[in-house]
């Protein structure tokens, strides 16, 4: 897939038309003072909050669905006949298959791996698949990785059996698109513990309930990028299939399909890591594995344990990753290719593939009768958790330099920006709130719809009864992306201009985004105390890397010739950089802040497990007591996300009329890798999309 | 034109028009407006407006417009991959807004195919599978269509190329994937979508001396889309001129460029290199009674082989047009034809 | 053609695999059985699956019971690690056969949508560990400030438990947000100067505390004892009102009325109601299972410390016979012939 540089440019010459005015910075001026005369009118006349009169309660039709389910799931058909036996079927399926791998040894399960990910993406793979086995292996997480793999591939292979056509279907239907794009942004924005009860009402504790909670996160990705892959393949193709006499099904089959692959593989790809991403979410319903290790050991404050945990998560991800990204690769390099390339030799495939075959055989007979260990033998094993341990408590000691800084940040942050816009945000009455929401989305869009539509919106999470709460979340979000954007397009650009600072950023990068959060929490409000200090912290390390890949990637790709032209009219680096490079980068710049919001928000109810409070705290609180209130609130958060998200949306697209339901929230989570180049660059392409009918 | 019978190719009164309703504007008083204006009023951008034209089997029809002219969307109207907004499409005689979707489809599959500007060559697919595409739709069998296939490529001289991919080849040759690949299904008709506009002049030359030399042996019914005038005037036997989705002109190539319809013809022949296209017949008049005659030309013969002739004789030539004389000609009509802008 | 050749690839793969993995079918483990005493039923047919919450005192009940049941009784014993909130849907439905620790004061709603209306649970009796919820203070802090024993002194000045989060007032440091807790109808009603911060979960606490007690700096928090912090740091609960019919009555209705300390909690075992037909040896083995705050901390705190949970239950088994052997005889008094 070439880069679509024409596309950016056209993109970027639309946004760049300059619609400037005299003196902009005046009219600023003006509209800055308006804003604040506004708010203190706002603020000083009128009664902040929401009022009860208009609250309803939203949770009980929950609760009673739960009282219904207590009472009746012992009798009604549904569970007796459908759910019951569904649930004992998938979990037989995942035990069998946990136990089938143990029985080919630990030996038997490494070359297995690193056999199949050599048919599927050459040898270097299969050296990567080994060594992170044997990593893992080391680690002393053999018999978890196990359990998280067989659910990994069981969840993946049920979410693509369902993507795939639904994304299909989604293409070829933009209403059906329609209709899907609010509810594959709630699967990915309504935190897993919101609906974790019903869940486990439905579907009982373990693999089954483990499996579903995993699919539902990470479904949508396939769906969105099936659907992407499909539509953004060229109008001429689909005339081609078409001025042939083919059928709609062929011209899907042979046409649409094979040029949507790239992107269905990447869509493929970040079902994995997705669903890699929840994996600790598995365990609070009854499911072993790496994420169990990393819940049980923070029980204890063990934070080497949990890191060790961890980073077999981390292993998994990039071992995963880089396999399916070099298979997505391989796939369109070396097509028709009957030779592969090993070490410099060139291999037939089929001796490849029988050495392959030979080499699995021979390690699961090896493994049986000669070392005789189905699982990884505990004594190679080497434990980090004890430096570790010793490296935390160090960091954490008490130290009264340190210990006055960290109280000093956290002060500035409570006293100068999360209180002042709480108080702001709950001082204001309900409906300036909303018109604010309102007044941003027309600014963004000039779309009366989305301005309405905002306002409703925002006004829902009134009535449902949880206003408050939900503008000490709101704060805290403004407060954390403003840090993280600040953050991560500096360093974005940075990496840019630099090949060596991006090499070293990457791998940073990956285990930001998979490493699960709780683990380096804990050091975290060790330093900051719990509050929401740390709330937001978590919330930067998690949103930064997709703004900084974002920024990176916008930036190198703005096209050579334009620099050169810049260049060669005398222009400095730092000229290029702003008045070539930025202004080109901005579609990609803008969507990585999209995303930057987007991730803070999904990690609201991290923030709150470290005391965030906020909507995240009310989702937690509901899980014994009021699950209905903690649906409500995991809604609530999803109404946050969909007007921020369609309002910076609509201002990334570079014009009000431009695309009224397409779709660019590529690469939710921007797993480790490469791949995160194709998902901007259809993010791109998607932006640049044109309605345009034909030469007309 | 009058009517003619047996034409393969007929479209009448066909207009296309894009946006909102669409098929309200055609018949109104709003069809005629300029296109800003109608797109001011009407929010509808007409691509086609009211076109006419038959092709007869074995002909080849040039369409040449500037981009914007409509010519593209024209010719998707003729296999339907776009639906005209009003007016008819007859493929020998049958109106091809009346098939049902598995007609249409027969149709597409057996007696009419397509050659695109991009190509539209599909990257995951060695060549010989690109050039078995058309069959493999049809539903033929994978050796019989490997071996067509195989065959055809040696007709468009990529011979031995079958297994390569498309980004494997130039320009040049990629095209002659697609025109191989529009040959293959052995179609009464091919469209031909500016096919060469991306191509290098030299090879671009190339290719049309192939659409000639495939024209003259399988003797197919071409209609092709073009910007460039000399290729239209190379290929074509006869030229439409559109412009704004109309067409302003239609004749053989000696015709648009010794008669230009209007200035706008006019314009684009004016750099025509005339010795090239025009031939005795259309420079010649009747006889004033000379009888003394330099010798006979034949009425096609182009004024740059008249030229050497009328340049050594100052006496008049008779134009002979089987074996019967039509006319004659003159250095003074001769001169005159070629300086004449 | 590349295709169908990576299928084929595959399907080689997978069918050599499997060959492989079939004929040399040796060293798969095979359960001990038989290994105790003649006297041991064979119930290893019947697999009991017993619930750890996450918390060692659970881990230390289960790893005794399973022990117990697998070298005694003969059963074979499946754990599962959950949530506390998913527990009682997953005893009714018979997903869990059994949990051993269920504190009354987190769970009055359950007990009563569960156990109370005969939905699928029923009460498997005390386990004998009192819990205790309050407010806890380490014990340094009492030494220097000796007034603190009791809410009255919280009265005169919170200030040092003053933060960030709480603003003017002193903090009380919550943990999960999913447990009942009364602490702001207390400090309010009581007119002490607290506001409760809610760390989010238990990690975040501990996190807390331990930082505090590193460097011995104030903070105050809701816990409870058993557990296994309570042998780590030295805690001191700070005297509230005594628990009166008055005051939880006066909450009944309002839980903002509260006004006093937290009840004690007797910890009790809950079994999906088929259990005792099901495993009636088992049943009765778990009814009668009892042992004390003291039983319980030695074992969580081995596991705490790194023993494996297997083996701080032999340890605590073989030191205790007299504890365990009524439970035992009880089981083997229900086994059916």
């Amino acid at each position: 897939m070439a880069v679509p540089l024409r596309e950016i440019q056209q993109v970027a010459d639309l946004t760049l038309v300059p619609h400037v005015p005299v003196s902009p910075w005046r009219r600023r001026a003006v509209w800055a003072v308006a804003t604040v005369v506004v708010l203190a009118l706002g603020m000083i006349l009128f009664s902040g909050g929401f009022p009860d009169s208009l609250t309803v309660d939203a949770a009980r039709p929950f609760n009673a669905f739960s009282d219904w389910v207590i009472t009746h799931q012992r009798t009604t058909p549904l569970f007796v006949d459908f759910l019951v036996p569904l649930k004992d079927g998938i979990n037989a399926a995942v035990d069998h298959l946990v136990l089938q791998l143990e029985r080919f040894t630990w030996l038997g399960v490494l070359v297995l791996a690193a056999a199949i990910a050599g048919v599927l993406a050459g040898w270097r793979m299969a050296v990567l698949t080994a060594a992170g086995f044997l990593a893992i292996g080391l680690l002393g997480l053999w018999e978890d990785s196990l359990h998280t793999l067989a659910l990994v591939l069981l969840s993946v292979g049920v979410a693509l059996a369902i993507g795939l056509p639904v994304g299909v279907l989604s293409a070829r239907h933009p209403r059906l698109e329609s209709v899907l794009r609010p509810v594959l942004d709630a699967m990915q924005t309504v935190p897993a513990f919101a609906y974790l009860v019903p869940l486990v009402l439905l579907f009982s504790i373990g693999t089954t309930a483990a499996m579903i909670a995993t699919v539902i996160f990470a479904l949508p990705p396939a769906i969105r990028l099936t659907s992407l892959g499909i539509r953004t393949v060229p109008e001429t193709s689909i005339e081609v299939g078409e001025a042939f006499g083919s059928t709609s099904w062929q011209v899907l089959r042979k046409v649409q399909l094979p040029l949507a692959k790239p992107s269905i593989m990447l869509g493929v790809n970040q079902t994995i890591m997705m669903a890699l991403g929840i994996i600790v979410i598995a365990a609070t319903v009854g499911y072993p594995g790496l994420g169990l290790s990393v819940y049980q050991a923070l029980q204890d404050l063990n934070v080497g344990a949990a890191l060790a945990a961890g980073l077999g998560i981390v292993i998994l991800a990039i071992v995963l990753d880089r396999v399916t990204h070099a298979w997505s690769e391989r796939g369109r390099v070396r097509r028709g290719s009957t030779a592969i390339r090993v070490f410099g030799w060139s291999v037939s495939r089929r001796v490849g593939l029988i050495v392959a075959v030979l080499a699995v055989v021979a390690a699961i007979v090896i493994g049986r009768q000669v070392l005789r260990q189905q699982i990884f033998p505990t004594g190679w094993t080497v434990s980090i958790a004890g430096p570790v341990n010793t490296a935390v408590d160090w960091i954490t000691r008490p130290d009264e330099a340190i210990g006055r800084i960290t109280k000093h940040i956290t002060d500035l942050g409570v006293n100068y920006a999360l209180d002042p816009l709480r108080s702001l945000l709950l001082g204001l009455p309900w409906w300036m709130v909303c018109g604010g929401a309102a007044v941003a989305a027309w600014a963004a869009s000039r779309r009366v719809g989305l301005a309405i539509a905002s306002f409703l919106l925002i006004a829902a999470i009134g009535v449902f009864g949880v206003w408050d709460i939900a503008m000490d979340t709101l704060s805290q979000v403004i407060v954390a992306v403003i840090l993280s954007v600040a953050i991560a397009i500096p360093l974005g650009i940075w990496s840019s201009q630099s090949d060596r600072v991006q090499r070293v950023l990457r791998p940073v990068l990956d285990v930001m985004q998979t490493m699960p959060q709780f683990v380096y929490l804990v050091p975290v409000i060790a330093l900051f105390a719990v509050g929401r200090v740390p709330g937001v912290i978590a919330a930067l390390v998690y949103a930064l890397p997709p703004c900084i890949r974002l920024t990176d990637l916008g930036i190198r790709q703005v096209p050579a010739e334009r620099v050169e032209a810049a260049v060669a009219f005398g222009a400095t680096k730092r000229q290029v950089l702003r008045k070539v490079q930025l202004p080109l980068a901005r579609p990609s710049i803008l969507l990585g802040v999209n995303q930057t919001i987007m991730m803070v928000l999904s990690v609201v109810i991290i923030a709150a497990l470290i005391g965030g409070g906020g909507l995240g705290l009310a989702v937690i609180q509901g899980l014994n007591h009021d699950p209905g209130r903690g649906m409500v609130a995991g809604i609530c958060i999803l109404l946050l996300a969909i007007v921020i998200d369609r309002i910076t949306q609509a201002v990334g697209q570079p014009t009000a009329r431009k695309a009224v339901g397409t779709e660019h929230r590529i690469g939710w989570l921007f797993g480790p890798s490469r791949m995160r180049g194709s998902a901007v660059q259809v993010g791109v392409q998607e932006i640049a999309m044109d309605p345009r009918e034909e030469e007309a | 034109m009058s009517e003619v019978p047996q034409a393969i190719v007929s479209c009448r009164n066909v207009w296309k028009i894009y946006g909102p309703k669409a098929d309200r504007i055609v018949g109104t008083p709003d069809a005629d407006l300029p296109r800003e204006e109608l797109l001011q009023k009407t929010s509808c951008v007409a691509a086609v407006r009211d076109v006419s034209f038959d092709v007869q089997p074995g002909e080849v029809f040039v369409v040449m417009g500037l981009s914007g002219s409509g010519k593209s969307t024209l010719v998707r109207m003729l296999n339907r991959l776009h639906d005209p907004t009003a007016g008819k499409v007859l493929l020998d005689g049958d109106d091809i807004m009346q098939l049902d979707d598995e007609r249409l489809r027969e149709v597409r599959r057996r007696k009419i195919s397509m050659v695109f500007q991009h190509f539209g060559l599909l990257p995951h697919r060695r060549i010989v599978d690109n050039v078995a595409f058309g069959l493999e739709i049809r539903g033929v069998e994978k050796e019989e269509r490997e071996a067509k296939a195989t065959d055809v490529l040696q007709v468009v001289g990529l011979a031995g190329l079958g297994n390569a991919y498309p980004d494997e080849l130039s320009g040049g040759m990629q095209q002659r994937v697609g025109l191989a690949r529009a040959l293959a299904t052995d179609p009464e008709i091919m469209l031909f979508d500016e096919p060469f506009s991306a191509l290098d002049p030299l090879i671009r030359r190339d290719m049309q001396d192939e659409v000639i030399r495939l024209q003259r042996d399988v003797q197919k019914t071409m209609i092709f889309i073009t910007h460039d005038l000399a290729e239209a005037l190379k290929l074509g036997d006869r030229i439409a001129i559109m412009k704004d989705g109309r067409f302003v002109q239609i004749g053989t190539p000696e015709e648009v460029v010794a008669h230009p319809a209007d200035d706008y013809v006019a314009d684009f022949t004016r750099d025509v290199p005339r010795a090239h296209v025009l031939t005795a017949r259309t420079i010649m008049r009747s006889t004033d009674g000379e009888t003394d005659f330099a010798g006979d030309v034949p009425a096609d013969a182009i004024l740059q082989s008249l030229l050497p002739l009328v340049v050594k004789d100052e006496r008049p030539f008779r134009v002979v047009d089987d074996g019967t004389q039509v006319g004659i000609v003159d250095r003074t009509a001769v001169l005159a034809a070629m300086v004449e802008a | 053609m590349t295709r169908t050749r990576t299928k084929t690839s595959f399907a080689a793969l997978a069918v050599m695999t499997l060959l492989a993995a079939a004929c040399s079918n040796v060293s798969s483990s095979t359960p001990p059985g038989g290994s105790g005493s003649a006297s041991v039923p064979d119930n290893s047919g019947t697999t009991i699956n017993i619930a750890i919450s996450p918390w060692q005192g659970s881990a230390a009940n289960v790893a005794i019971a399973k022990k117990l049941l697998e070298d005694k009784l003969g059963y074979t014993v499946k754990t599962t690690n959950i949530d506390e909130y998913a527990q009682f849907p997953a005893l009714a439905n018979g997903t869990l056969d059994a949990t051993l620790e269920v504190w009354p004061s987190g769970h009055a709603k359950d007990y009563s949508k569960y156990i109370s209306s005969n939905n699928g649970v029923v009460d498997g009796g005390k386990l004998g560990v009192i819990g205790q919820i309050g407010w806890w203070i380490p014990t340094y802090m009492v030494d220097a400030h000796p007034e603190l024993a009791s809410w009255e002194g919280l009265k005169q000045d919170a200030s040092m438990f003053q933060t960030a989060e709480s603003g003017s007032a002193g903090q009380i440091l919550d943990g999960d947000p999913s447990y009942v807790t009364f602490d702001q109808a207390i400090a309010d009603n009581l007119g002490l100067n607290l506001k409760v911060v809610y760390g989010g979960s238990e990690d975040a606490e501990l996190t807390a505390l331990k930082t505090a007690y590193a460097s011995q700096s104030p903070i105050l928090m809701y816990f409870w004892t058993p557990h296994w912090a309570q042998s780590k740091y030295q805690l001191s609960m700070i005297k509230l009102p005594a628990v009166t019919p008055a005051c939880t009555d006066a909450a009944a209705n309002d839980p903002s009325k509260y006004a006093c300390a937290y009840p004690r909690d007797d910890l009790y075992k809950a079994f999906n109601q088929d259990l005792q037909t099901k495993a009636p040896a088992a049943f009765a083995f778990l009814s009668a299972m009892s042992y004390t705050n003291d039983d319980q901390n030695g074992v969580a705190l081995d596991i705490h410390d790194g023993m494996a949970p297997a083996d701080a239950a032999q340890k605590w088994i073989d030191a205790n016979p007299t504890v365990w052997q009524p439970w035992v005889d009880a089981g083997l008094a229900a086994q059916p012939a």
